[in-house]
């Protein structure tokens, strides 16, 4: 152990993690999400959605869903994709259905 | 890169569309659906498993390869996410891979010995034991049972409550068992208690796609509970008429989709349900032949106090505190009468919000063609008057008999997976024991000890320390061995450094913290035990739907962790029956004599009767390898003994490894989903159409409370109201979740929420840093006026994951007289700028 608590409760104990992380060798993260929103901002979504690197949209339906798939190079930056969506304007609800680690999954 | 990997990328691609839209209910062309088998041929292999973050409790396959989590996704078998998961459940095979996992027992150590003041050391089990079993004994012999106490979870698992419950009501014959659910639950709890006479919500989730009319009273589930809200959102956007309400102290995430968003100022939600009760009386629409029929009207007992310590000023003025949970008989005309004062002008007075708001959310609920879900979280539950708040919503849905039937649901959400399933079902509690039994009442505990074939006399018939007891018996030195496991509750419990951190470091006290990470509490503890977590034991959870589901253990954990159930049946080897028995009680059991606790409780010829060989083939079970015996399928056999045939009944242990989860009660193989009701619950009488057993009388019972203010409100010198809260990206207390890179990049440290009038006429900007301070304590922490949450003028938001901003030295150990949950929502402060070099 060799953080004391008083490092742990300034928090400096975690502030190593993304650093150990974006050492880790490099591996492609494929997952997919529904989106949802009100329809009457579907056609402003897709766009910006479809705008992010990484990131394809696969369908959607009147009454607001959105089909994604995100790729990425790192775990890190499929999870910093994913928030996004998750932070744009009018975006209601974003859900998970699918996650893998290609170098995980598929070495 | 390859030209096989590129195509193995792209039926992963492919996949992850095909399973999203399948989800989703969409057709995708047929390019993209026709898959080849994709992953599954990659040899992984797939379980199933519920999530371990919130009571939700969505079901998630789990992919493991070369003994490590890989890969998960949400489950289309299971029901209640239908192959969904929120950003939380994504990050899930995750948790368990921190870089600073504990892998072995640590203990603080000077010159090779034992000492508080000592470096955690690392040390075998066995010498981990030898201190706890020394301390134990020690502490058993200066106080009796009183002396030594559990803080466990609402993640425990079922066995590892349950386990920890009979060792300690039923070996040490302490009652000083409470989990951290006090914090988040108890008062939904003793709402349910108080109107039903039985625990837990009538309805289920299926409500959601039933209902007319979303009202949220205190719960942000946009964040809190996500894939619930993606089914609420679909709800709505689906179906045009339906309507959803948000009431809030400060506007988040959830309002985004409200018809109706109402902010009102804290504690005036008491006053906007009586004036929504009256509005229904008033205007004639009470349903007379529901309310003749299934109700009775209670006078509750009022002015009860604040659970503060008795010799604060607010305590002694309380005339109602010594009796907080009275109530007498009374009329439907005086109920009436009662709630007459209630009108919208008057509630529109205490709450700020506008009357007309007030009267569109009343008829929601008073239309009778609308059906109406309420659903509620921390706002109602952290609360001086929680109890209170719960029976005044059922009041509502009682009034106008929009209850007990699909799109009708008074529905009390759970923050913990196991919530419902361990703390309440199991009984957790300092009063409680299995099947809602309470340790007060006589025949309870003699039915208890007679299925732990334990002497009559066994279990104490006093309620013992409750959570915040416990901290101030922690710090009086009247509790001296206590083991804290599954939660990191220095982190989370009120006025944390007057009324906790002294307990855990008073020379007098031996404290042993069992967790997956070195969370504040364990670096507090004197001995870190290292525990294995979720997959990497077999498990059971209990949804805030009644539904109970299991998993497999999939994986080992890592180094010398092991899990709760095996450090709490281990450690009971440790104890002769003498070691805690008077010998008067062992008389009454000759056979007893001589044997350890492990013997009596455990490898008793009841627990241990099922094979290692029993367990499903493929799968890996530790305790049973160790011990000998199926732990996990004797524990929960034994424990659904106390709900079959009462209400609570559960299915044999083997079929829900094969399900994905059933709500109880299970009868004759089927599950409930609405209880109560004639026809949909086997339970409900014939002829009664509706029938509350939960009560002897049949009835549930409507209660007559008042709006009474809140512990400690905002004044001259400490202006502020402070809400704390949680955040999308953490769960609780950040344990896990900030060890997951992308959570913690995403929000890294909690921030102070305000709202941007109130930082311009103080002249702070956003970013800044500030001090919040109350009258127990401070933190430091950035402003932010423009982000998520949206508080009010004079309300600031705070949320309490973040272990460098400790909010809880700030808030107030108030707690709700009758739930004695903690009341984390309202206390007063006041905002100064941070000054250089400060501490």
């Amino acid at each position: 152990m060799d953080a004391s608590r008083r490092a742990f409760i300034h928090g400096q104990w975690n502030a190593s993690y993304p650093e150990a992380a974006s050492e880790r060798p490099p591996e492609t993260e494929i997952m997919s999400l529904i989106v949802q929103a009100r329809p009457e901002h579907l056609p402003d979504l897709i766009r910006a959605i479809s705008a992010l690197e990484g990131v394809e949209v696969h369908g959607h339906d009147p009454a607001g869903k959105i089909v994604v798939v995100v790729e990425a190079e790192t775990q890190r930056l499929a999870g910093d994709r994913m928030i996004e969506i998750d932070r744009l304007p009018n975006v209601v609800s974003v859900a998970m259905v699918f996650q893998a680690t290609h170098s995980d999954a598929l070495a | 890169m390859t030209e096989a990997t590129l195509d193995r990328r792209t039926i992963l691609k492919l996949q992850a569309a095909a399973t999203a839209a399948a989800a989703a209910g969409l057709q995708l062309p047929a390019s993209a659906t026709n898959l080849p088998t994709g992953v599954d041929a990659t040899q992984l292999t797939w379980s199933k498993a519920p999530c371990r973050f919130c009571g939700t409790g969505c079901g998630v396959m789990v992919a493991t390869k070369s003994g490590r989590v890989v890969a998960t996704h949400g489950d289309a078998k299971a029901e209640v996410n239908r192959g969904l998961n929120c950003v939380k459940g994504y990050f899930l095979s995750k948790i368990m891979y921190g870089e600073d996992r504990l892998t072995q027992p640590l203990l603080r150590k000077k010159n090779g010995k034992f000492d508080k003041n000592g470096d955690f050391t690392p040390v075998s089990w066995d010498e981990a034991f030898d201190i706890m079993e020394e301390k134990f004994k020690a502490a058993l012999q200066k106080h009796g049972p009183s002396g030594v106490g559990i803080f466990g979870s609402g993640q425990w698992t079922i066995w590892e409550g349950y386990a920890a419950s009979k060792l300690f009501k039923g070996g040490f014959r302490s009652n000083n068992i409470d989990p951290n659910a006090r914090h988040c639950m108890a008062s939904a709890a003793a709402g349910f208690m108080r109107t039903f006479g039985i625990d837990e919500p009538m309805g289920c989730y299926d409500d959601i796609e039933a209902t007319d009319a979303f009202v949220l009273w205190g719960s942000n589930m946009a964040e809190m509970h996500p894939i619930l809200w993606t089914r609420v959102a679909d709800r709505r956007l689906s179906a045009p008429h339906v309507k959803v309400a948000v009431l809030s102290t400060f506007e988040h995430r959830s309002f985004d989709l409200a018809d109706l968003p109402i902010v009102f100022k804290p504690q005036s939600d008491l006053a906007l349900l009586n004036a929504i009760a009256n509005h229904i009386i008033q205007t004639g629409r009470v349903n007379k032949d529901f309310v003749d029929r299934h109700t009775l009207f209670k006078r509750g007992q009022a002015d009860i106090g604040y659970g503060l310590r008795p010799e604060h000023p607010l305590q002694q003025r309380a005339s109602g505190k010594d009796k907080p949970n009275d109530a007498t008989d009374m009329s439907f005309d005086d109920f009436a009468q009662f709630v007459s004062e209630y009108t919208f002008e008057k509630a529109a007075e205490i709450s700020g919000v506008e009357a007309r708001h007030i009267e569109q959310l009343a008829e929601l609920y008073a239309d009778p063609k609308t059906k109406v879900v309420s659903f509620w979280t921390m706002g109602f539950n952290q609360h001086t008057r929680g109890v209170w708040a719960n029976n005044l919503v059922y009041n509502i849905h009682l009034l106008t008999g929009k209850i007990s039937e699909p799109g009708n649901s008074p529905f009390s959400l759970t923050g913990q997976p196991s919530a419902c399933g361990t703390a309440r079902e199991v009984g957790t509690f300092s009063h409680r024991l299995p099947a809602d039994m309470v340790v007060t009442n006589k025949e309870h505990r003699a039915k208890t000890e007679k299925i732990w074939n334990l002497p009559e006399g066994t279990i104490p018939d006093k309620p013992g320390y409750h959570a915040v007891l416990q901290n101030r018996m922690l710090k009086d030195g009247k509790l001296n061995a206590y083991w804290v496991q599954v939660n990191n509750n220095l982190q989370a419990a009120a006025n944390c450094n007057e009324e906790t951190l002294p307990g855990y470091r008073n020379p007098d006290n031996f404290v042993v913290v069992s967790d997956v990470y070195p969370t504040v509490t364990a670096l507090a503890a004197d001995l870190i035990l290292p525990t294995a977590m979720w997959v990497e034991k077999e498990g059971a959870y209990g949804n805030a739907e009644r539904r109970t589901h299991f998993w497999h253990q999939l994986v080992k954990p890592p180094g010398e962790a092991r899990s709760d159930v095996w450090q709490l049946v281990e450690f009971s080897k440790r104890f002769k029956i003498e070691d805690v028995w008077p010998a008067d009680l062992i008389k009454k059991k000759p056979d007893t004599a001589g044997k350890t606790l492990y013997e009596v409780l455990f490898r008793n010829g009841k627990v241990d009767k099922f094979a290692p060989t029993e367990v499903e083939a493929g799968y890996d079970n530790d305790e049973a390898a160790h011990f000998g015996f199926y732990l996990q399928k004797g524990l929960f056999e034994e424990y659904a003994e106390f709900g079959r045939g009462h209400g609570h009944d559960l299915a044999p242990f083997d079929t829900y490894h094969q399900v994905r989860g059933l709500r109880w009660p299970v009868v004759d193989g089927k599950e409930t989903r609405w209880r109560f009701r004639e026809g949909l619950d086997p339970y409900a009488k014939p002829g009664t159409g509706v029938d509350f057993y939960g009560h002897a009388d049949g009835k549930a019972w409507i209660y007559a409370l008042p709006y009474e203010p809140a512990a400690e409100s905002p004044d001259t010198d400490f202006p502020f109201w402070l809400t704390t809260g949680r955040v999308l990206e953490h769960w609780h207390s950040g344990s896990m979740t900030r060890r997951v890179p992308e959570l913690y990049r995403a929000v890294p440290e909690a921030l102070c929420y305000m709202n941007p009038d109130d930082a311009a006429e103080m002249n702070l900007r956003r970013g800044q840093e500030i001090r919040v301070t109350s009258r127990r304590g401070y933190i430091r922490a950035r402003i932010e006026v423009s982000g998520r949450n949206k508080p009010p003028r004079g309300v600031i938001f705070v949320p309490w994951f973040d272990e460098s901003k400790l909010i809880n030295k700030v808030t107030l150990d108030a707690t709700d007289p009758i739930s004695l949950q903690t009341d984390y929502k309202k206390c007063a402060v006041r905002i100064e700028r941070s000054e250089e070099g400060s501490i």
